[in-house]
């Protein structure tokens, strides 16, 4: 327990210097690219030069992506700023978000399921997005 | 602040600009402003798991909900709160950065099936906005928020800074996003059904890439498999919407 709190200490460190590191990046060489997206690719390409994921990142990494909403709430607060711009275009808004997306998930499980029909269920799954591999846990 | 030439001392000065909030303001306010925060967003989570996680009372719908009507009832200004929790703001940089860890973790999958996973996140990502493009252009909006919602399928944090980079708002980006989510989910069964979709595969890549971290943990409640290709096609989409738009209009 003690020992998974350190790791996950150490790991917060490490990706947070990456963050850093990508912000630096986007600002002194003008990337174009959303800052998080690069820190996103400098912590992908580690991982495949290491070949796995270090316990400390794993530990760290999974309560940062299972209590994300938290980080979001500031930016849906800011919603009680954009009232009117709601009350006016909130039937563009309503066709956009609502039917929309109905439509567009629709047709891409359509599809999906003509490519994919096909294909065996043996392919190796591993856990998703809050429960990040065990293997390195002990 | 000065402005100042070295290209470096620059980069730096933004950075620390974003970050100034944490030490230039009131600590009490803003501790307080935090736990706040913290406990209206554990207690939303909590009735989320009690009414059986019906994406309708998604945990972030709830404590926006909530923390409006608190504000609007103490007469604490929306800004000067928003100030308050800037911590819970920049952390999202770094949750954001940790998603390639489940995408590391999927890549077996995709090096396994290759373009049969692409094709449907591609089509999955080119199509919901497109659609969502179409409709507020036609509907006469002005140009901010049909920037907005291209980034609508993305995942919120990538969404807020492509929305940043390409003209939109992103704070806009934000709602539009998870209530883009929210609406995926509620229906996502419903169409499944509607669309005979028996893979588990198509499902789980179809609501992650067209309703990104709110598909995916419906697409988690369906089965196992079906979540880890959610989280392949929310990673993937995100990454490829978040690259094609900033070249396209930035």
């Amino acid at each position: 327990m003690m020992k998974n709190s350190v790791r996950g200490i150490v790991g917060f460190a490490v990706i947070f210097c990456i963050y850093l590191v990508s912000l630096f990046s986007f600002h002194y060489f003008n990337i174009p690219l959303p800052p998080a997206l690069i820190g996103i690719f400098i912590l992908l390409i580690s991982l495949l030069m290491l070949g796995r994921v270090p316990a400390a990142i794993t530990q760290s990494a999974r309560p940062l992506l299972a209590y994300m909403g938290l980080f979001l709430l500031p930016a849906l607060i800011s919603v009680l700023l954009y009232g009117d711009l709601f009350a006016k275009h909130y039937a563009a808004l309503i066709v956009a978000i609502l039917l929309s997306t109905l439509v567009s998930l629709g047709i891409t499980l359509w599809l999906s399921q003509r490519i994919l029909s096909g294909v065996s269920k043996s392919v190796a799954v591993k856990t998703s997005i809050a429960s990040e591999d065990q293997e390195n846990d002990n | 602040m000065t402005i100042n030439t070295d290209p470096i001392i620059f980069a730096l000065q933004r950075i620390v600009e974003q970050f100034s909030p944490l030490w230039t303001q009131d600590f009490v306010f803003m501790c307080a402003c935090l736990f706040v925060t913290l406990g209206i967003y554990l207690f939303s989570r909590k009735i989320h798991f009690w009414l059986h996680q019906t994406p309708l009372l998604h945990p972030l719908t709830v404590s926006t909900l909530i923390i409006g009507l608190g504000l609007y009832f103490t007469q604490i200004d929306v800004v000067e709160f928003k100030h308050g929790i800037t911590l819970f703001e920049l952390l999202l940089g770094p949750a954001t950065v940790a998603l390639a860890v489940p995408l590391y973790n999927q890549l077996p999958v995709l090096r396994q099936l290759g373009l049969k996973v692409l094709a449907p996140i591609i089509i999955g990502g080119s199509v919901a906005p497109s659609l969502a493009w179409l409709s507020v252009y036609f509907l006469d909006t002005p140009l901010q928020l049909q920037m907005t919602m291209l980034v609508k399928s993305i995942t919120t944090p990538l969404a807020m800074g492509t929305a940043d980079l390409i003209g939109g708002t992103p704070e806009l980006a934000a709602v539009i996003v998870i209530l883009t989510g929210i609406v995926g989910a509620t229906f996502g069964p419903w169409l499944i059904m509607l669309t005979k979709t028996d893979s588990e595969y198509a499902q789980g890549l179809a609501l992650g890439s067209v309703a990104h971290v709110v598909g995916t943990s419906k697409a988690l409640s369906i089965s196992e498999t079906c979540g880890a290709f959610a989280t392949l096609g929310l990673c993937l989409n995100g990454i490829f919407t978040a690259v094609l738009l900033p070249l396209l209009f930035a």
